[in-house]
């Protein structure tokens, strides 16, 4: 017969202390406890029941070839039963049986969790070839949300700086930045926008004291009207072939 | 012809015409151009011959080294030659370059440009004529400031005008 370990588990049915009930949350516990407990007695009498069908049939099969004493066979084979059962009290034998029963309920519990090890990395492998995990994430994943929660300021203390300097080769930068930049264009570029500017008031400077000269001799010469400095516009069609005026631009040549 | 591009061409808009020439500006293009605008041109240019006559020097100086080292000395010109070569310089490099777009380095600096009666740039031979009285006669260039139409003397024997032309 096999030996059953003390519960470390109080039996449901004995008197609760006053500090285990004296919370909700201590009641709760009681009552998971209870639940179970009630499960581990369950499991436990299912399994006597294997046991005892077992040993009805093992002991009860030289009685059926007795046909005349079925009941005497029977009550002799689930005597020792009655005997381990009812010889302590109906509370020893609840103790004993939640207690087998807890005993295969972790033996179960382990059996599936090994099998849960075994198996699962496999099945999670097969799982996430049929994933698209970006697609997952990117739907039902609030990157916004993640990302607010880090802290880029610790992140960069965590930086070593120096070091990661140390591993840059300043002249390969300073070719690349040359190259990639191409300064020569931004200093010409920047050279001939100045050179602009400079020409542009050099330009307006002039033609304001031209504007000055003319006024000034215009005055010395008592002139009242202004002058007339507006020049011939170039004409977009073709130049006669006679000229309007005996010598009409310094450009023909002279006639032979 | 769609109707889109039958209303470019139909003549019921002005053509629109692109301009590099500040705001500030446009108003003078076309004008005939004062006094100090053509006499900062006519400096630049002097300057120009004068570089060009220098490296001359130079060259020449250069060649009589490489002839006789031992015997080498800087040539001294007298002021004959000097104006001579001076005079022959700058008549070349006004006429080419009033021959070829109307404008000498002192011109494209100063925005100026030369042209001829109709407004056109000027041909060969009347640069030729115009470079050789700017040699002769210089200083018929402040006839400028008394003329009203800003004509130099130049201007007035040949017809021809210096205006203000940023662009172009």
């Amino acid at each position: 017969m096999q030996e059953f370990p003390e519960s470390p588990r109080p039996w449901p049915g004995a008197q609760p202390s006053a500090q285990q009930t004296s919370t909700p949350r201590a009641r709760a516990q009681q009552a998971a406890d209870n639940a179970l407990a009630a499960a581990d007695l369950a499991i436990g009498i299912g399994g006597a029941g294997v046991d005892f069908a077992r040993s009805v049939v093992r002991r009860g099969r030289p009685l059926l070839d007795s046909v005349t004493s079925p009941l005497t066979s029977a009550a002799q084979s689930a005597a020792p039963l009655a005997g381990r059962t009812w010889q302590a009290g109906p509370r020893p034998w609840l103790h004993q049986t939640a207690a087998r029963g807890r005993q295969d309920r972790e033996a179960l519990t382990g059996a599936v969790a090994r099998l849960i090890l075994t198996r699962v990395p496999g099945l999670a492998n097969a799982l996430l070839d049929q994933l698209d995990l970006t697609a997952v994430v990117a739907e039902r994943v609030d990157i916004n949300a993640v990302a607010a929660k880090i802290d880029v300021d610790a992140i960069a203390q965590r930086i070593d700086v120096i070091a990661i300097l140390d591993r840059v080769d300043p002249d390969a930068l300073t070719r690349y930045l040359v190259e990639e930049l191409d300064l020569p264009a931004i200093i010409q570029s920047s050279t001939g926008s100045i050179m602009t500017d400079a020409v542009h008031d050099v330009r307006m400077q002039s033609i304001s004291a031209d504007e000055r000269v003319s006024r000034a001799v215009d005055a010395m010469l008592l002139r009242r009207r202004a002058r007339r400095t507006a020049a011939p516009e170039a004409s977009h069609e073709a130049p006669p072939e006679t000229p309007p005026e005996a010598f009409p631009e310094a450009a023909r040549p002279a006639s032979p | 012809m769609s109707s889109a591009t039958r209303g470019l061409s139909d003549g019921s808009q002005p053509p629109l015409h692109m301009t590099a020439v500040p705001p500030d500006a446009r108003g003078y293009q076309g004008q005939r151009a004062g006094l100090v605008s053509r006499l900062l041109a006519s400096a630049v240019d002097l300057a120009v011959v004068i570089g060009v006559v220098a490296v001359g020097y130079l060259a020449v100086s250069m060649i009589a080294f490489l002839w006789d080292p031992g015997k080498f000395h800087f040539p001294a010109p007298d002021r004959t030659w000097l104006l001579t070569a001076g005079g022959v310089v700058l008549f070349c490099y006004l006429w080419a370059s009033w021959a070829m777009n109307g404008r000498t380095l002192g011109d494209l600096l100063l925005g100026l440009r030369v042209v001829n009666y109709q407004g056109e740039p000027m041909r060969v031979y009347g640069a030729a004529l115009r470079a050789a009285l700017c040699v002769v006669f210089p200083i018929g260039i402040f006839w400028v400031a008394v003329s009203r139409a800003n004509r130099s003397v130049a201007d007035v024997v040949l017809r021809t005008s210096v205006v203000y032309a940023w662009s172009g």
